[in-house]
């Protein structure tokens, strides 16, 4: 048997939308249907239930509360300017890196089809190695007479030790003047 | 001043008028937003991020249209799309970890009392996390609000066919799951058509 129309009736009475006629045959089904009965007690729990739940409300203060969020999200830029600037920057980085790219790609592949130029290009990438190997060796030179000549001096110490505490006292002032700044 | 007095103030420009619509919906707004995701605190953010919304868009509002449901819409979709950004922490009904919300145990006169309201608290909103989001929206405006299809499909921007399947539905998940837990005896069967108390 289709119990669906018995259902829907149900919940139309539920819903206080069933018409009289529906209503009394839904009662008659009833008397003798212990699958509808049964049907019918779990949709009144459900119903009484529901019809019993309090409503449930905020902390005191909620105006307040969203009166300042909204005084917060007012003094944000609008989003709007943030795009367009994104999108301006976007547009610059392209117009310098597309051409730049461009004319790198078809200079190889021009360079590659010429021997000599081939050649000469192998030759300088080797001196430009030659050329970054001595630099980075009188770099580390330098750094090295540099460590030996300072390390040992106290005064080294105590002017390595007066800047870090400036920039602390530095640190400090710039977060008490503008707290809101955060690092996200 | 009646709420459509202030709705008009408001799309004026009286941000003290908006301010008086805060106070008349944010209970109601705040109950559907504790419903739908069942945590006080994210329930606060989701009511006054809907009141945030409606501020913005009020410029757009139809007038013709009810102000409530329109609200309602928007805190409804909000919440919604909220449940849909995280990962569903299904609720059992025999789970003691949602605690009953302060705001429902106010008036507790013994702590019997006290015990069963919270007791009914935890497993009502186990029984609605259970729901899938948009049956639960349903349920939620037909118990606390009493809105008519109509208004319910408004405010879920769906067809009143619509909205009554998901009650039927919604209504005979919730009954299925209610009878395993005990929660409530069966009325007598015979008789006239009864809900009972």
């Amino acid at each position: 048997m289709n119990h669906k129309p018995y259902h829907d009736w149900m919940n139309a009475v539920l819903d206080g939308a069933i018409a009289p006629a529906d209503r009394r045959a839904l009662e008659v089904h009833l008397a003798t249907c212990a699958s509808c009965q049964a049907t019918w007690a779990s949709l009144s729990s459900v119903q009484r239930l529901f019809k019993a739940a309090p409503m449930a409300a905020p902390r005191p203060g909620f105006n307040g509360r969203f009166q300042a969020r909204l005084a917060q999200r007012r003094a944000r830029p609008p989003a709007i300017w943030g795009a367009l600037a994104l999108g301006l920057g976007a547009v610059a980085v392209s117009a310098l890196v597309v051409p730049l790219g461009l004319g790198v790609i078809f200079s190889t592949v021009r360079a590659a089809q010429q021997p000599a130029t081939s050649l000469a290009l192998l030759a300088s990438a080797s001196a430009m190695y030659v050329f970054i190997s001595t630099l980075a060796d009188a770099l580390f030179i330098a750094a090295s007479a540099l460590a030996a000549a300072l390390l040992p001096n106290p005064l080294s110490w105590a002017a390595a030790a007066l800047a870090l505490a400036l920039t602390g006292v530095w640190l400090y002032v710039m977060r008490r003047i503008a707290p809101e700044v955060k690092l996200r | 001043m009646s709420e459509q007095d202030w709705v008009w103030r408001a799309r004026a420009g009286d941000d003290g008028a908006f301010s008086q619509l805060v106070e008349a919906f944010q209970t109601p707004i705040y109950n559907l937003c504790y419903r739908m995701l069942g945590e006080a605190g994210e329930a606060e953010d989701a009511a006054q991020e809907t009141f945030l919304r409606a501020y913005a868009q009020l410029g757009s509002y139809d007038t013709a249209r009810s102000f409530k449901t329109w609200l309602f819409s928007i805190a409804n979709h909000h919440c919604i799309d909220r449940l849909r950004k995280r990962r569903l922490t299904w609720l059992s009904i025999d789970d003691d970890n949602l605690p009953p919300h302060p705001a429902l145990q106010e008036q507790a006169p013994g702590p019997e009392e006290a015990l069963v309201r919270g007791q009914q608290a935890e497993l009502l909103q186990g029984l609605l996390a259970k729901l899938p989001p948009e049956d639960r929206s349903v349920i939620v405006m037909r118990y606390w609000y009493d809105f008519s299809y109509e208004e319910i499909a408004e405010a879920t921007s769906t067809t009143v066919s619509a909205v009554k399947s998901r009650l039927h539905r919604a209504r005979g998940g919730l009954g299925q799951l209610l009878e395993p837990a005990g929660a409530a005896p069966r009325p007598a069967a015979s008789g006239p058509l009864r809900v009972g108390r």
